[in-house]
């Protein structure tokens, strides 16, 4: 906090001083789009983990194609990887499927290259953590939002509902729903699972509805004329989108786990298909002779998690204001800085 | 005071914030001295160091500050020694009275826990025995029944009770040195009064040395018997209060007088004849409303049978004590809350029991400031939006037109047009408090209401806002409901002033009649307890307070 008001300080010192002037003393401000965007670039792990995702994603997609269409009438465009994952090419140097320079992450007992099935299994992840976390932080979010600006009986209705999800034990409702529609694919089971983890993320929307309704620019704007909807949709939202951002990139990490505990009970992703939780749960029993097939999903899994988390906290750092960076003992040492430089800073 | 021990010694104090890669100087190179018995009083806007100053003396700031010179209390050094020196020190010969008495009290322990903590932290005392001297404590402070309050929390106090119970225990220890940092600063004037009394008592009575922050010239005259006057971290002006006052030699102090408030010093404010026969702009009559009870707390009657009105072109200045009602009315009167009984009318039109989307019309009529302004602003919108946003939901402008007509508003108040594109987090208190007056003007009401609109500004710059205010309601000839504690606001903006106490309408009338001959006993007490900017006569002021209140006998 004091870091920033000090810099509001020191821009607005200047103005304050030239209140009835003229305007010719420009000060450059920031608005807070852009300390936001400074402030998260600031944080070299956030960036990190930043780009980790996007290199990754796109090595993803490139290496096993894109696949769309139903199984009968297929739509692929076909990646820079020589095999898909269903293809059995013949064993190769290594007798236990060792890795090798045609296949870098191994190969199943029947010839299956491992590289393509973890790269099948990490697109499907992906998606999972998508949809996952798309629907449920768009369903969070508008129940959050409606219940606290509407308040009285709306709200305790919404949120006795969203108590009731909340008691819900999800990963048993995923591991019924998976049970009786795994077979219809991967995507109804991330759809149903959105639609189980969005209560937290609901009440802390609400939470922030609840304090933000009763400033005096809400009161402003009604006096205004506006209407219920741009209220919540033009003033309040906006000023709440630090807590949507950071609890919905702790839903995606916590979703790819989700999903990889599912698979890992045997519900989730059905074979031939595969997914990263899903390997890991078959190759565990592998673990002594041939470590390769059960490292390699876990330390992708390990590695989004982590980076989607760093990402989730460098937002949650950026849009608030209270945290503060120490200050090392070389910054203490500088010399102090002269008006102009600070004005100009 | 050279004849006295220098309780405190402050030579080449300087205090800087790491920003963004800079040490930013928030006070550069402060020399002063407090003697026993005396009052050094430091003053200043907002942002110019003075609470800065104060908590770096005892090593309180934020740990992106770094603090340079010498501090010595009682001939100890201070400055950037090891915590357990200053931990033997804090409490016990330098203790802090803060502004918000509310945040500095916990509020999850009672009054009397804290001053016994206070006590046993620096002496070995026994419990009862601590209790003793706490309940002795908040009997010096006055406070009512010091038993009973002993045992009670904060939140079962009153404003000015907390603030007493924080003095007492800032003073348990008999300090040497009370730093007060804007003691009155959250109070009303009547109770702020008897807060300086007990405070110029108490200084007397244990001989300490005080040094007191704040940037009310009017607390200034009343308690200090030097002063130091500071800009932008420099020390502008020193020396005693009868000259800061009298004889300022610095420009900037001189501004600073100059921007005071004073009461009686304005020429009356005339209305023109014919508009007190047109038809009043806002008429309320006996208007009750209520705050709903809320499980078992009873419904509590906020306003209770309020009559007045306004007519065009008229400023009617609305004065109470917090929780006096006089903002409910004001928001009543926009349709913000619900009425119990009676009538509203704006033009005519009664708004009272009227939903929010058939008050639509009456909108256009009415415009409203409200008191702080940085929570009146959306602050994901850029100014200029939130300016445009009655124009474009009334839809009177859009596009081209509606650009233009905003840069008509910032012209207006004096804002360059550039600003448009800011967010309200770049402007300043004024700057953001003229872009409300923006808004509130942009339909081109017939009604204004203004709630507290500098109470969160400093002197000079409420200054400026309350000429623009003036110019522009010559001009545009709106009606207005301005509603403030301050009464020096009041004597420079109203033709007519009402006073609230406790939900009820006391007094209303022209401004001359309820300053200068107040016929209630209420607006007498309210009016003695202004402090004003002038040693001399705030000395006499404060002994006819003493006189009035003897008669009352309160």
């Amino acid at each position: 906090m004091a870091s920033l008001l000090k810099r509001k300080k020191n821009t607005q010192q200047p103005i304050e001083g030239n209140e009835t002037g003229s305007s010719n003393l420009e000060v450059l401000g920031l608005s807070q789009g852009q300390i936001i965007r400074k402030r998260f670039f600031q944080h070299k792990p956030a960036v990190a983990g930043l780009i980790f995702m996007a290199c990754f994603a796109i090595f993803v997609y490139t290496a096993s194609g894109i696949h769309l269409g139903t199984d009968a009438n297929p739509l692929t465009i076909k990646g820079w990887w020589q095999f898909a994952h269903t293809d059995l090419p013949p064993q190769g140097p290594c007798a236990d499927g060792c890795p090798s320079a045609t296949h870098p992450m191994g190969q199943l007992p029947n010839g299956r290259d491992y590289f393509s099935l973890v790269m099948r299994g990490s697109e499907i992840s992906l998606m999972i953590m998508i949809v996952i976390g798309g629907l449920s932080a768009l369903i969070g979010t508008v129940t959050g939002a409606v219940a606290g600006f509407f308040g009285g009986i709306i709200d305790s209705v919404m949120m006795r509902f969203t108590d009731f999800i909340l008691t819900v034990p999800f990963i048993l409702i995923g591991a019924v729903i998976g049970y009786n529609l795994g077979n219809f694919g991967v995507f109804p089971l991330a759809i149903f699972l959105g639609l189980f983890i969005w209560p937290g993320l609901a009440r802390l929307v609400r939470g922030e509805f609840l304090s933000l309704r009763e400033r005096e620019f809400v009161d402003a704007a009604r006096v205004a004329g506006a209407s219920n909807r741009r209220i919540i949709f033009k003033h309040i939202l906006p000023n709440s989108v630090g807590v949507i951002i950071v609890s919905t990139t702790l839903l995606l990490s916590s979703s790819i786990l989700l999903e990889s505990g599912l698979s890992y009970l045997g519900f989730g992703v059905q074979a031939p298909d595969v997914s990263l939780g899903a390997l890991i749960s078959t190759y565990q029993g592998e673990f002594i002779y041939a470590p390769w097939l059960f490292w390699w999903p876990g330390v992708i899994i390990i590695a989004i998690a982590l980076s989607i988390n760093f990402v989730g906290d460098g937002l949650r750092d950026a849009f608030d204001p209270r945290q503060r960076r120490r200050i090392s003992r070389k910054e203490r040492a500088v010399e102090t800085g002269t008006r102009a430089q600070v004005n100009k800073s | 005071m050279p004849n006295k021990e220098a309780i405190l010694k402050v030579e080449g104090f300087n205090v800087e914030f790491w920003v963004e890669g800079v040490w930013y100087p928030a006070a550069i190179d402060m020399n002063f001295e407090v003697a026993a018995g005396e009052v050094l009083a430091i003053v200043g806007e907002s942002g110019s160091g003075k609470s800065t100053t104060a908590m770096g003396l005892m090593g309180l700031l934020a740990s992106n500050a770094r603090t340079s010179g010498s501090v010595k209390v009682k001939d100890v050094e201070m400055l950037n020694q090891p915590l357990s020196l200053l931990r033997k020190f804090r409490g016990k010969e330098v203790a802090y009275i803060f502004q918000e008495p509310m945040t500095a009290l916990n509020p999850v322990y009672t009054v009397g826990f804290q001053i016994v903590e206070v006590l046993r932290n620096h002496f070995e005392m026994g419990p009862n025995q601590a209790k003793e001297r706490a309940i002795e404590l908040l009997t010096m402070v006055e406070i009512p029944e010091p038993e009973r309050s002993f045992d009670k929390y904060p939140h079962q106090l009153s404003g000015g009770q907390r603030q007493r119970a924080m003095i007492a225990q800032s003073l348990a220890c008999d300090p040497a040195l009370p730093i007060a940092d804007e003691p009155t600063t959250a109070l009303d004037v009547t109770v702020q009064a008897e807060i300086l009394d007990l405070m110029r008592n108490l200084k007397d009575k244990l001989n300490s040395a005080v040094l007191l922050i704040t940037h009310d010239m009017g607390v200034v005259a009343d308690l200090s018997d030097r002063i130091l006057v500071m800009k932008d971290g420099l020390t502008v002006e020193e020396n005693t209060s009868d000259v800061i006052f009298n004889r300022p030699q610095h420009p900037y102090t001189q501004s600073l007088l100059a921007a005071v408030p004073k009461l009686g010093s304005i020429k009356v404010r005339t209305l023109a004849p014919e508009a007190a026969k047109a038809q009043p702009v806002l008429e309320v009559k006996d208007l009750v409303i209520e705050y709903p009870k809320r499980g078992r707390i009873p419904a509590f009657r906020a306003v209770d049978g309020v009559s007045f009105s306004i007519q065009p072109g008229e400023i009617l200045g609305l004065v109470g004590e917090s929780g006096s009602g006089k903002t409910t009315v004001g928001r009543a009167a926009i349709g913000l809350l619900p009425v119990h009984s009676g009538s509203i009318e704006i033009l005519g039109n009664n708004i009272a029991g009227k939903k929010l989307r058939e008050l639509k019309m009456i909108r256009r009529d009415t415009g409203i400031v409200f008191q702080d302004p940085s929570s009146s602003l959306n602050p994901r919108l850029p100014i200029g939006e939130s300016i445009g946003e009655p124009l474009l939901l009334a839809g009177e402008a859009k596009g081209e037109e509606l650009n233009r007509i905003v840069e008509e508003l910032l012209d207006s108040v004096e804002l360059p047009r550039s600003y448009r594109n800011r967010y309200p987090h770049e402007l300043s208190g004024g700057q953001k408090q003229r872009v409300g007056i923006a808004r509130a003007l942009a339909l081109s009401p017939k009604l204004l209401i203004a709630d507290e609109p500098t109470s969160a500004l400093d002197v000079s710059v409420q200054a400026r806002f309350l000429d623009l205010l003036t110019e522009l309601q010559d001009r545009l000839k709106f009606a207005c409901l301005f509603i403030t504690h301050d009464i020096g606001v009041v004597d420079i903006l109203a033709h007519r002033i009402a006073v609230m106490q406790y939900g009820k309408l006391v007094e209303v009338g022209p401004r001359d009649q309820v300053l200068n001959k107040p016929q209630e006993m209420y607006t007498k007490s309210l009016l003695a307890a202004v402090p004003v900017p002038d040693p001399k006569e705030q000395k006499k002021r404060r002994e006819a307070r003493a006189k009035l209140l003897a008669s009352i006998g309160e």
